[in-house]
This record gives C-alpha cells, sequence and structure tokens, in this order.
C-alpha cells in the first residue's frame, strides 16, 4: 500500500474519510429515518408494514453506500444524506406523535 | 432421469450462445459462421434455455423448478466455459 | 462521468472486497458446509445408526422418554431436522425440584433410545459459525458478520457496474495466463452464479435483518415485546393445578400432518402431566420453502385442537421464504448439492478476488524482493485465511476421531483443535517466504483432509469400505468428499509448486502485467 501513504500525505485520505463517515454511520442514521418512515406508510397492518420496510432497509443502505462513492461533490453528498435524513426523522415523529404506536 | 436432462439442455443451450459470440467460434467450431447463423444459432441456445425452464418448472413446480434452473443452468454455464478453455488451449499449442 | 462512475465503483469494490475478504471467505466456506451440517453431525457421531421412522411413531417414543427420565420437566421440546436428521434432539425445562447441574438436553436415535454417542458439536458447529462465529459475545458476531455481509453486498452491486464486458467475457476462462486467469477465474464463479450469490448475500442479512434494523419494528410499536407476540404466537406454561395423564401423542402429530399435507419438524409439551397440558405441534423445516412454521395446539389432556396458526401477510411470506432460500433447509438431492457447489463457487469467488489482488500488485512493485509491509500483509492474511480454515476443519474432523471419546468437554476441544490449527497456519505463514508457504499449507491440508477417512477407518467400524458395502451412503459421501478434497488441495499445492520453480517465474515477478488483449 505504498500509495495508501501517498494518499495519507496528499489531500486525497481527508475525501475517502468524508465519504466512508458518510457511507456508514451517517447512511446507517438516514437509512434508519427511511425505513421507520416506510414502516408508517406501508399499507396491510402495523406487523406486515414493520417487516416490509426493515426487508427494503439493506437495498437503501447498500444504494446510499455506493453512492456516497459515486457522486463527485462530497460538500453535495453531506448535504442531500443530511437533509433526507431530517426530512424523514421529521416525518417520523410528526407520524407518530399523531398515529402513535403499538 | 429429469436433473440429467434438464443438464443436458442447459450445457447445450449455452454452448449454442457461447457459439454465438464470433470472438469464440474459431476455438468451439474451427471457422466463422455467416451473421445469419450466428444469429439463429443464438436464438436457439436461448430457446433450448426457455424450453428447459418450462420442463423444470412443469416437472417439480415453479418454485423449485425455478431454482434448480437456475443452478444447472450455472453448471451448464460452466461445463460450456470449461469446453471452451480447453480448446482455446488446445488451439493456442504450437503444432 | 460515465467513466467516474465506473472507476470509483471499481475502487469501491476493491476495497470492500479486500477488507472484508477474509472472514468473508470463513463465512462462506463455513456455510456452504452447513448444507450437509446434518451429515457431518452424523458422520462425527458414528455410534448413532439411523433408524428410519415416521413423524408420529418418533415423537410418541419421544414422549415416553420424556416421561420416564424427566417427569417433573415444565416444559418439553422434541426437535427434528426433518427427513435427513439422524435421530431426535430433546430439549427439557427441569421441574423446581430437579437438582442444579440435572441434564436438559439429550439425543434419541429414529427408534427412541438415548445416543449414546460421544459430545461433539458436529456440522452445527460450522453452521453456527458462519453468523454467531466463536470465542467473542454473539452479539458483536452477528454485527461483525453483518457488516461483512453488507460490504459483500455493496461488493457485488459495484463489481456488476466495474465488469464492462459481463457479457462478452461470459465463457472466458484463459489458464495458465497469470494475472488474466485469476481474474477470469474470479469472474467466472461470480457472474455464472451470480443469481445465487446475490440470493445468499441480501437473504443473509435478512436472516439476521432485527439485529441490524430494529427501526422498523419501532415505528410501530413501543414495546418490542408486543411484535414479537403478534409475529411468533407461542403459548407459555400456564400455572400448574393439578395432575392429569398427558394424552398420547402419536394421534395429535397424525392429524396435523394430515392436516398440513407435510411432515412434523417439533413437538412441545407444556406442563405434561398436569391438567393444564399443551402440545403445540409445528411443521418441519423440509415442509415448505418458507421457515415460519404453521403449528397446531392441542390441550394435553383431552387432545383437543385449542388454535391453528399459519403465518400469513405478504410481508411475512417474502421475509420466511428469503430466510428458506439462504437455509434451504427445503431442498435434498440434487437441489441441494446444487446450493453446495454454489456456495462453493462463492468460496471460488472470494479467494480467487484476494489473490487477484496480490498477483495485479506484484506485477506492479518496484521491488519484488521487498515489497511494502500493504502487500506482504495481504498476503500473509490471504494463505493464513484461505489455507488456514479448510485445514482446520480437516483437524476438526480427525480430533473428532483422535480424542478420547468420553470425557467432558471433548466438543470443546475438538473446536479448539480447529482454531489451533488455523492459527498455526497465520504463524507459518508469517514466518516462512509467502510463495513457500502456500505450496507446504496447501500440501499439508491435502494430506489431512487424505487422512480424515483412514483415521475414521481406524478408530471405528464405520470405515469407507463397510459404508459402500452397506449402502450407507452418508458416511460413504462423506469420507469419499475427504478424498476428493484432498486430491483439489494436492493439485493447488502441485500447481503452485510448479509456478514458483518454473524457470519463467524469475521473469514473471519482474514484468509488469501484460495489457488484456482481445481476441479477434
Amino acid at each position: 500500500m505504498s500509495r495508501a501513504v501517498d494518499i495519507l500525505h496528499g489531500g486525497r485520505w481527508r475525501d475517502i474519510a468524508a465519504r466512508v463517515l458518510a457511507a456508514v454511520p451517517l447512511n446507517y442514521a438516514v437509512t434508519s429515518a427511511l425505513t421507520m418512515l416506510i414502516a408508517r406508510l406501508l399499507p396491510g397492518g402495523a406487523q406486515q408494514a414493520s417487516v416490509g420496510a426493515t426487508l427494503m432497509s439493506f437495498l437503501i443502505f447498500a444504494g446510499l453506500a455506493m453512492t456516497a462513492f459515486a457522486v463527485r461533490s462530497v460538500s453535495r453528498l453531506w448535504a442531500g444524506l443530511i437533509a433526507t435524513g431530517v426530512i424523514a426523522a421529521l416525518a417520523d415523529w410528526y407520524l407518530i406523535a399523531w398515529g402513535g404506536r403499538l | 432421469m429429469t436433473h440429467l436432462l434438464l443438464l443436458f439442455l442447459a450445457t447445450l443451450g449455452f454452448a449454442l450462445l457461447c457459439v454465438s459470440r464470433v470472438r469464440h467460434q474459431r476455438d468451439l467450431i474451427g471457422r466463422k459462421l455467416s451473421e445469419r447463423t450466428t444469429d439463429f444459432v443464438r436464438w436457439c441456445g436461448v430457446a433450448i434455455l426457455a424450453l428447459a425452464y418450462l420442463l423444470a418448472g412443469y416437472r417439480f413446480g415453479w418454485a423449485v423448478g425455478t431454482l434448480e434452473w437456475l443452478g444447472l443452468s450455472s453448471i451448464g454455464a460452466v461445463l460450456t466455459m470449461a469446453m471452451l478453455s480447453h480448446r482455446s488451449g488446445q488451439n493456442s499449442l504450437p503444432r | 462521468m460515465k467513466n467516474g462512475f465506473r472507476q470509483s465503483m471499481a475502487w469501491l469494490h476493491t476495497w470492500t472486497g479486500l477488507l472484508l475478504g477474509w472472514l468473508l471467505f470463513a463465512i462462506f466456506v463455513t456455510g456452504t458446509s452447513s448444507y450437509f451440517q446434518e451429515e457431518i453431525t452424523a458422520w462425527m457421531t458414528p455410534e448413532i445408526r439411523s433408524v428410519p421412522a415416521d413423524g408420529p411413531t418418533r415423537f410418541a417414543a419421544a414422549t415416553r422418554w420424556l416421561e420416564r427420565e424427566v417427569p417433573g420437566a415444565s416444559e418439553w421440546s422434541v426437535y427434528s431436522a426433518g427427513k435427513r436428521a439422524a435421530g431426535l434432539q430433546l430439549y427439557w425445562v427441569n421441574g423446581p425440584d430437579a437438582p442444579a447441574d440435572a441434564p436438559t438436553d439429550a439425543r434419541l436415535d429414529g427408534a427412541g433410545r438415548k445416543a449414546d454417542a460421544r459430545e461433539t458439536a458436529g456440522g452445527d458447529f460450522l453452521y453456527r459459525f458462519h453468523y454467531n462465529l466463536h470465542y467473542i459475545n454473539w452479539y458483536w458476531a452477528r454485527w461483525i458478520v453483518g457488516i461483512a455481509a453488507m460490504a459483500m453486498l455493496v461488493a457485488i452491486f459495484s463489481g456488476i457496474v466495474t465488469h464492462k464486458k459481463i457479457i462478452a467475457d461470459f465463457f472466458l476462462l484463459r489458464l495458465g495466463k497469470g494475472q488474466r486467469s485469476w481474474l477470469d477465474a474470479h469472474n467466472a464463479s461470480s457472474v455464472l452464479f451470480l443469481p445465487f450469490i446475490l440470493m445468499i448475500t441480501y437473504t443473509g442479512l435478512v436472516s439476521l435483518a432485527t439485529h441490524y434494523m430494529p427501526w422498523g419494528i419501532a415505528a410501530n410499536y413501543a414495546n418490542e415485546e408486543k411484535f414479537f407476540e403478534a409475529t411468533f404466537p407461542w403459548p407459555v406454561p400456564a400455572e400448574k393445578v393439578g395432575s392429569a395423564p398427558l394424552i398420547a401423542v402419536a394421534p395429535l402429530v397424525e392429524h396435523a400432518e394430515r392436516t398440513w399435507g407435510a411432515g412434523t419438524g417439533s413437538v412441545r409439551i407444556l406442563n405434561p402431566g398436569d391438567r393444564t397440558a399443551q402440545v403445540i405441534v409445528s411443521t418441519a423445516p423440509d415442509a415448505s420453502m418458507s421457515v415460519r412454521p404453521r403449528s397446531m395446539t392441542f390441550d394435553g389432556v383431552t387432545g383437543k385442537l385449542i388454535s391453528a396458526h399459519n403465518p400469513s401477510g405478504a410481508a411475512t411470506a417474502t421475509e420466511g421464504t428469503m430466510i428458506g432460500l439462504h437455509a434451504g433447509r427445503f431442498a435434498s438431492g440434487v437441489l441441494r448439492t446444487l446450493y453446495f457447489l454454489s456456495g462453493v463457487a462463492g468460496c471460488v469467488m472470494v479467494a480467487s478476488g484476494l489473490i487477484l489482488w496480490t498477483v495485479k500488485r506484484r506485477a506492479k512493485l518496484p521491488d519484488p524482493d521487498r515489497p511494502h509491509f500493504g502487500f506482504r500483509l495481504v498476503e500473509k492474511l490471504n494463505i493464513g485465511a484461505i489455507g488456514g480454515l479448510p485445514l482446520g476443519m480437516a483437524v476438526y474432523f480427525l480430533a473428532n476421531r483422535l480424542l478420547p471419546v468420553e470425557g467432558a468437554g471433548r466438543s470443546d476441544r475438538e473446536i479448539a483443535a480447529l482454531f489451533i490449527a488455523w492459527g498455526g497456519v497465520f504463524v507459518w505463514a508469517a514466518v516462512r517466504p509467502s510463495a513457500r508457504a502456500w505450496i507446504e499449507v496447501l500440501a499439508v491440508t491435502a494430506a489431512a483432509f487424505a487422512l480424515v477417512p483412514v483415521v475414521s477407518a481406524l478408530t471405528t467400524d464405520r470405515s469407507l469400505i463397510a459404508s459402500l458395502a452397506n449402502g450407507d451412503m452418508v458416511f460413504a459421501g462423506f469420507d469419499l468428499s475427504m478424498l476428493l478434497v484432498a486430491a483439489g488441495f494436492g493439485r493447488a499445492a502441485a500447481k503452485a509448486k510448479r509456478r514458483a520453480t518454473s524457470p519463467k517465474a524469475g521473469v514473471r515477478k519482474r514484468t509488469a502485467g501484460s495489457p488484456v488483449t482481445e481476441a479477434a
């Protein structure tokens, strides 16, 4: 990994680190918020909706992880993910406060 | 039995698909085919694979049949690849 | 932009594959062997000769055994792994006046006799390892395995995107050409088995879904318990009120099997011998593609049907089928063998990917005799991970035959033997030059696997010859598989030796990897 040394001395490691942070912990938070939203919105009863949303969550996570390394601008990546997460979380909070949980 | 037949059909189907690739024709059959023949061979390969799927679904039910077809198709593709690898190895040996 | 996308996906594919590849290889090897875990367990308990018996008879015999041996228990559970299991597994919850160290489980053969077999974890150890690992708390182990599985999923998707000539190179396998051959092997094992690879990875995540993603449940349920009660409505033992004879179990099992048109997988009896007794009969794992069983609950005294549970709902059906596809318990015969071969392809995919990484970079090393630290690390880890686990498994099987049959802690020592051998390979790889280490490890592994049927013949009365003579396909199949695997590793060792000592070896190390040329 002599190139790793080059990367560490250059600025590229910051780019990679930012993408990894977006692709793993930030992704997990956003995916969780989206999964909760899907669980609230799917038809068929609470139990089926919860199961269905959980099944989809892995596809969402994988997709966002790949996006984190595909998009050109890291700042736009973070902005987009955070915005998505915040909107989903707000929607979750509202739906749970309004509809209640079992 | 049905499994052997399915394996045979899968291998045949993929072998035809392999022949329908121009770059493999010289290794597999010793000469290049015309474009029309190549197209015909390709459609034969697809048809045989489809026939195998119908046979698997009819014989084992569509759930298990799909799985059997996918698995046996993979094996058929591997056998085709092994054939091609063997023949292209032979063809590149010094005479 | 398209090129940038492909390049970034190639980078992602390399890193997710490399960093998690060693663990993924272990998961794939142990997971693949799990498709024959019952057979492995049968081979590792040669004292048990399986006696075929139908559902009602077997479960009735088990109930009679439990009545004799543990009448005071508050709960009896009898499990069968389906048609391929050698016997029944029993568990029970001892009554309040039983001593604290009283046993809580037993194994019965098909005739209802306690199987006095050597204590071993059998194939079940390999199965549990592939998602629980070992010597690590299961909670964290599943997280580690889950991260590896998600990395695998990303590696699959990014690999598909990156593989520009996925159709054009579909049948390509150029042997004896170094880096190109490893690339072709990696491509072939992944593309030709892509449906399986994709399915097994995604369904693997689904199998432990709530461990990783509990928020789907949390969105609709303030209390997780309520969700699990709704999903798995198993009755719990009530307060005991007074004794009453337990009804015969065989007719209940028979009635259930007739109603379902499928075999029984387990019989649980709550409060046996009490008026509040209940008998819960559930379908066998090989009864349907979904793992969520159907069940019937009967009154334990009168035999009246109290309730029936049939999992329903599209999401439940999807989840149950996904987990069912992963475990493949419904599969038998040819389909099970296809599962196994596909798993082997997965192992080849991971291993060839890891080796490809070193082969590619060895060609680009500025000084091949003194590679940088990262390269050496990957090389050594490859030998330890890819060469070590198979040797460990051979040693596991040898230990099963060589360790004394009596004595407690035997199964732990068999498992320890596996890890000692595996760890030994890492140490060997660290101190030996890599090329030599590969040859030596592969050769020793071949020898170890070849020894398994020999040692088995010398220490038990179920040798390969005897098994073939008796038509015992499980034992014969296992021994023959050991010889086949030994042959495979022997061939690999021979090839590695030829490559290392060939006159071109020196030349190969010094030329850069030649660009891939296209044949017309």
